[in-house]
């Protein structure tokens, strides 16, 4: 059961009060129904008694006449017997309870010494006549009536021998009146026996039959004897009070006659009264009279019954059905009270979450307007009266459409149908880049959602319509399509779009007909000017020939784009050999005569072009590529600056020459230990693990190291990267596992380059994955980096193999992020550790403010996926802060750390 | 002799338990145990009076003892009687109170309840402060009106009994009641069953017959007697035993219950703190009237009517 809190609205006193009240007053009515019970009982108990009291003097009487008549009649038969009166007497009265019978004969003076001799003859040896008074004697009696038998159960009753009953006053009037009327009248008769509260009752028997003929006052002279009865009530009453009254009763007996009045106690009643009777309780007070012949009396009760006298049973269920009762009430009450704190609780959450819901709304950044079916405003949050510039208040009730400029009817129409809609079939609608205007005239961009707005009845009431400002993204967004096609340092196509730019070209030659051509332009002497003046000196000369040279002297339909490095291409639409060839030396020219000044110092550079006609002739984008860069190569190794152009016969040849030289030139390099592991270390610029990119250098027959811009890109080129990659990963787990096995603490994580071919391949993954299992062990130590664009080459291929890798324990990382920023919205699929922001934005980004945006959104962005962020390139101090002020994870660049040799 | 000495050594050995235990009440009967008279005003005493006290009964054995006995007797009872100080003494019949109460227990402090006495109990000092009790008496003028209904021509009455000083008391008083009802009245005292058999015969002289009691009549025959009765007389017979309702044609018997409940009812009125003298003494009351139909069918007499509807009918059973 819920325990009901100390503050509630349960009404403890009030419900305790009525409670007490129930109770005490069920068992009140439990103690009132059960003594009525008691004084029912005693009621009838006592009604009882008195009708067997008065049925028991009914029988005396009855009796008294009994004898009466049969003695009278055995006088009448038996006129000279009057001795069998005695025994006949004694029999009928024999153990009569309450009574004795006398034989009171009558006796004149005269006979009154005769009478008492005779007595004392029969064995009454003190036989005596007495009188009632003192002056007995004086009086002239001349007629007795003594007491000269008497029932012998009873031996007091003997005492009453002799009693001259007519001289007692009451007795006298008695005896008179029953002579005189021939029927039985009553005396009390306390005044001449000892017994208090005795009625004696007369009848006379006379001499003759005819009595009633003969006058009253005459019937005295034949009158022979009286019979007597004497009453005694207290053993009459006691007697039928035992066989009436429940022997337990507590009672108080009061007889009250004529002349007093007599009381009993339980005690003296002989009650077994050992429980105490519950005097707090009122007593039940009874009365009844009882008449015998012309004498009447009260009988008056008082009682008050004991504990166990009390038949609780009813009171037992009453007191259980108040329980219930209350129990009841009690449960309504604390459901009531549970009901109002419960209500008062979801009011008060409702409220809370109202409360915070109107925060919330009001600090989204999202703007929030809810309508109802007709479009009509109901609610506006302050980003939307901020989008809208406008004041909630004002909106309400307007139209939603109303918050839009009339001019803009397309995007009217839109937001009107998605309204509808959403409404209407209760989905949820989404529009995108939804353009209004600012109070200023600034155009905003929208991503409008438009939720059906359910209530309770589970009806459409309206819809709710999520603003979010997406101008700035838009602007990101636009910003990162331009990253992805064009060369952030230059701003020409990059590679990934120049090919697709090549593709179009290649469809269009074999559609149309046209010659097109296409050339490889790669600098010489560039890295005379990186090595000499640093990177940044080589952007900038890279930036200013973009500028300056190439976009100043092409003509119209050339498409120009950097392809890495020093390395560029150049499309000519339309353009024959002769023409492109002369387009070609002008270039050269040109280039030949620009001067890149850096830091005082002068450098001038060359180019070295390849070309290729596109034509019908079936060439891929790769062909061309292969063919161009061949010819290129040709035209650098025959003494640079000049144009080497690649026929279709001089490609195949080109092509497997160079395809020998890699093929050869790389396995051989693995197979004589010419490849080389460094590493770069990277800083951590918050709390975390140290961590390194393995990187792989080649030396060459002259022992001097390569670059991996110098053969990475040709091993792709040809399919070899596979080889370097197994020969890779070998090396490094092999060196990460002697590294812990020497016992060094060194927490390192390694990162190791995959290329995008290696991951196409099944058997590699397959390697790979074998060699995972191998060093199980190491794997919390090992990272894998995959460039983006590897990745997005064959994103299903490179996914599975990205789970795989991870599913072994290692984390994964991707490389180069930002080149090829259409992989942006597969972030969220990877499930990549690190994301290595490209070098391109981060190595001048404490000058440009740009750059510095990107890095930020990148990690901003890679944060939303929890991603944590490596930022290459970093060249300087000033960097570092710009990076730990952004929040990025960690740190790369010559900056920090150059590759070395990794030896272990 | 020695029960005369262990008798005191008992009863000293009882009086401990005694003392403690209840009221004490001592019983003299007047007889030896095994007489009915005495044996049933015993019994009944002992069955009404057994919740009120502890009953030490004493025996005299008048029947078969002499004058000498009979006071040795008594002084040794009131000697045990005096070192108990029984709650009360119940002396049954005569010999009891002759040879106990008036020697001895007369106007003492411990309360004497008498029953059994014949006719008159004055002879025995009584009444006493410290006694009452019941007479026993027979309702002689009630029989005699009884004789006067049933025999027509009724002008003597003889009496045959026993001879024993009781008997010739009974014998005197009914001769009185005879006299008053102007009969002649004889008595013949017989000591054994030839003489009785002879007064018999010579009673039919007479027209009625009283037989008072064959106690004490040596080599007493019932058949013989009945049978000779049958034989030899043709007087209404009548007794006042109810042993010796066999013999005769109507008895009136006393009831020895009676006197045995009464002395019990007096014995619980006193113990309940009644003064003796308080009690009246009184005449025993209850009578049962017998027909012995087997003798009385055999001659003309009719009893009263409401005789015959109230008495038990007897038969003789003829051996």
């Amino acid at each position: 059961m819920k325990k009901i809190p100390n503050k509630t609205h349960f009404p403890k006193w009030r419900f305790s009060i009525a409670a007490l009240a129930i109770m005490t007053s069920a068992i009140a009515l439990s103690i009132w129904l059960a003594q009525e019970e008691f004084n029912k009982n005693l009621r009838s108990q006592f009604i009882s008694f008195v009708e067997k009291t008065n049925s028991e003097v009914a029988s005396i009487i009855s009796l008294h006449q009994g004898i009466a008549a049969n003695i009278h009649t055995l006088n009448k038969i038996e006129g000279e017997f009057a001795g069998n009166l005695r025994s006949y007497v004694n029999e009928i009265g024999k153990n009569r309870q309450g009574v004795s019978f006398y034989i009171l004969p009558k006796v004149t003076d005269k006979q009154l010494a005769a009478f008492e001799q005779k007595k004392r003859d029969e064995g009454y040896l003190n036989f005596q006549v007495l009188g009632s008074a003192d002056n007995y004697q004086q009086q002239a009696n001349v007629i007795h009536f003594p007491v000269s038998d008497v029932k012998n159960d009873r031996v007091m009753s003997l005492k009453h021998l002799g009693r001259d009953v007519y001289s007692y006053p009451q007795c006298f009037d008695a005896i008179n009146n029953t002579i005189a009327e021939n029927r039985i009248s009553a005396a009390w008769s306390h005044s001449y026996v000892d017994n208090a509260h005795g009625i004696s009752l007369f009848s006379p028997i006379y001499d003759t039959n005819a009595i009633e003929q003969i006058p009253a006052k005459e019937r005295m002279q034949h009158v022979q004897l009286l019979i007597s009865s004497e009453l005694f009530l207290e053993e009459l009453i006691d007697t039928q009070l035992k066989k009436s009254i429940d022997a337990k009763t507590n009672l108080t007996l009061r007889l009250q006659t004529q002349r007093n009045a007599k009381e009993w106690r339980t005690s003296e009643l002989a009650q077994v009264a050992d429980e105490r009777p519950l005097t707090w309780l009122p007593s039940i007070e009874l009365n009844q009279s009882i008449r015998i012949a012309d004498k009447s009396m009260q009988l008056f009760l008082s009682s008050k019954p004991s504990l166990n006298q009390l038949n609780l049973v009813p009171g037992f269920f009453i007191l259980l059905i108040a329980g219930i009762w209350v129990a009841l009430i009690y449960s309504s009450l604390r459901h009531k009270a549970l009901q109002r704190q419960q209500r008062e609780e979801i009011e008060q959450v409702l409220t809370d979450e109202r409360n915070q819901a109107k925060a919330t709304l009001n600090s989204l950044g999202e703007g929030v307007i809810t309508t109802d079916n007709d479009g009509r405003i109901r609610f506006m949050n302050p980003k939307a009266s901020e989008l809208f510039s406008i004041q909630w208040n004002a909106a309400l009730e307007l139209s939603f459409k109303a918050l839009f400029p009339d001019e803009l009817s397309d995007e009217l129409e839109k937001i009107e149908r998605s309204l509808s809609e959403a409404i209407s079939q209760g989905t949820l609608v989404r529009l995108h880049n939804i353009r209004t205007k600012t109070q200023e005239g600034d155009t905003l961009l929208l991503d409008v959602t438009f939720s059906p707005l359910h209530k309770s009845d589970n009806l459409i009431h309206g819809a709710t319509l999520v603003l979010e400002d997406v101008t700035h993204l838009e602007e990101m967004r636009q910003q990162i399509e331009r990253m992805a096609k064009f060369d952030h340092l230059t701003g020409l196509y990059n590679r990934y779009e120049f090919e697709h730019q090549l593709k179009n070209a290649i469809l269009l030659a074999h559609q149309s007909g046209q010659v097109h051509a296409f050339c490889y332009l790669d600098l010489d002497q560039f890295k005379v000017v990186n090595d000499t003046a640093g990177h940044i000196a080589g952007d900038q000369l890279l930036r200013q020939l973009a500028g300056n040279v190439f976009m100043l002297n092409l003509p119209d339909n050339a498409v120009l784009g950097r392809l890495g490095g020093d390395e560029f291409g150049l499309i000519l639409y339309n353009t024959q050999l002769a023409e492109a060839t002369e387009i070609c030396h002008k270039l050269i020219n040109d280039i030949r005569l620009f001067i890149f000044i850096w830091q005082g110092k002068r450098f001038q550079i060359g180019v070295s072009i390849g070309l290729v006609l596109i034509d019908q002739q079936k060439l891929s984008v790769e062909q061309c590529l292969i063919a161009a860069d061949t010819a290129c190569y040709l035209a650098k190794e025959k003494g640079r600056n000049r144009v080497e152009y690649a026929s279709a016969d001089n490609i195949e040849i080109s092509q497997r020459h160079e395809e020998l030289t890699w093929v050869e030139r790389i396995p051989r390099a693995i197979e004589n230990g010419h490849m080389t592991l460094f590493i770069q270390r990277m800083l951590p610029l918050k709390k975390g693990n140290r961590h390194a990119e393995v990187l792989v250098r080649m030396s060459d027959e002259k022992n001097e190291l390569l670059l991996p811009s110098q053969f990475i890109p040709a091993a792709e080129r040809y399919g070899i990267m596979e080889q370097i990659d197994r020969w890779v990963v070998k090396t490094a787990l092999t060196n990460i596992a002697h590294l812990h096995r020497s016992g060094s603490n060194d927490t390192t994580i390694f990162s190791i380059n995959l290329s995008g071919q290696s991951l196409a391949s099944e058997k590699f993954m397959q390697f790979i994955l074998q060699l995972l299992d191998e060093h199980a062990s190491l794997m919390p130590f090992v990272c894998f980096e995959i460039t983006e664009t590897a990745l997005m080459s064959n994103l299903s291929q490179a996914m599975q193999c990205m789970h795989q890798i991870k599913g072994k324990g290692a984390a994964l990382a991707l490389d180069d992020f930002g080149t090829g920023l259409s992989s942006f919205a597969y972030l969220r699929q990877m499930p990549i550790d690190y994301l290595k922001i490209d070098g391109a934005f981060v190595k001048n980004m404490h000058q440009d403010a740009i750059n510095r945006a990107i890095v930020a959104n990148i990690h901003q962005l890679s944060r939303v996926f929890n991603v944590q962020t490596v930022a290459e390139y970093v060249e300087n101090k000033e960097i570092i802060n710009e990076l730990r002020m952004i929040g990025v994870d960690f740190a790369q660049g010559y900056g920090i750390h150059k590759p070395e040799p990794w030896l272990v | 002799m020695h029960s005369h000495f262990l008798k005191p050594l008992f009863f000293c050995l009882s009086l401990v338990t005694m003392e403690s235990l209840a009221n004490h009440c001592i019983y003299i009967n007047a007889y030896s145990p095994g007489y009915d008279w005495g044996d049933r005003i015993q019994k009944q005493f002992e069955k009404d009076a057994q919740q009120q006290c502890l009953i030490t009964p004493y025996y005299l054995d008048a029947k078969h003892s002499s004058n000498e006995q009979l006071k040795e007797k008594g002084r040794e009872i009131a000697n045990l009687i005096k070192l108990a100080k029984p709650n009360i003494v119940i002396a049954a019949d005569d010999a009891s109170s002759q040879y106990v109460v008036q020697p001895y227990l007369r106007n003492s402090s411990i309360p004497v309840v008498y029953v059994g006495i014949n006719w008159d109990p004055r002879p025995y000092g009584y009444p006493m402060n410290n006694a009452t009790g019941m007479t026993e008496v027979w309702p002689r003028q009630e029989v005699m009106s009884i004789l006067r209904h049933t025999v027509k021509t009724l002008t003597k009455l003889t009496i045959i009994s026993a001879d024993n000083s009781l008997e010739r008391t009974d014998s005197r008083y009914i001769e009185q009641a005879a006299q008053e009802h102007q009969l002649t009245a004889e008595s013949i005292f017989v000591r054994n069953f030839n003489d009785w058999k002879k007064a018999v015969v010579k009673a039919q002289d007479a027209d009625a017959i009283f037989l008072g009691t064959n106690q004490g009549i040596a080599d007493w025959d019932e058949s013989q007697a009945i049978e000779w009765l049958k034989t030899h007389n043709q007087r209404f017979t009548f007794a006042s035993q109810d042993f010796m309702r066999p013999y005769v044609m109507f008895s009136l018997s006393k009831s020895p219950e009676e006197f045995g409940s009464w002395a019990a009812k007096l014995t619980t009125a006193i113990l309940a703190g009644n003064q003796p003298w308080q009690i009246p003494i009184i005449p025993n009351q209850q009578f049962t009237p017998y027909i012995n139909e087997s003798l009385l069918s055999l001659t003309t007499y009719e009893l009263p009517a409401y005789i015959r509807r109230n008495a038990i009918v007897y038969r003789t059973q003829t051996p």
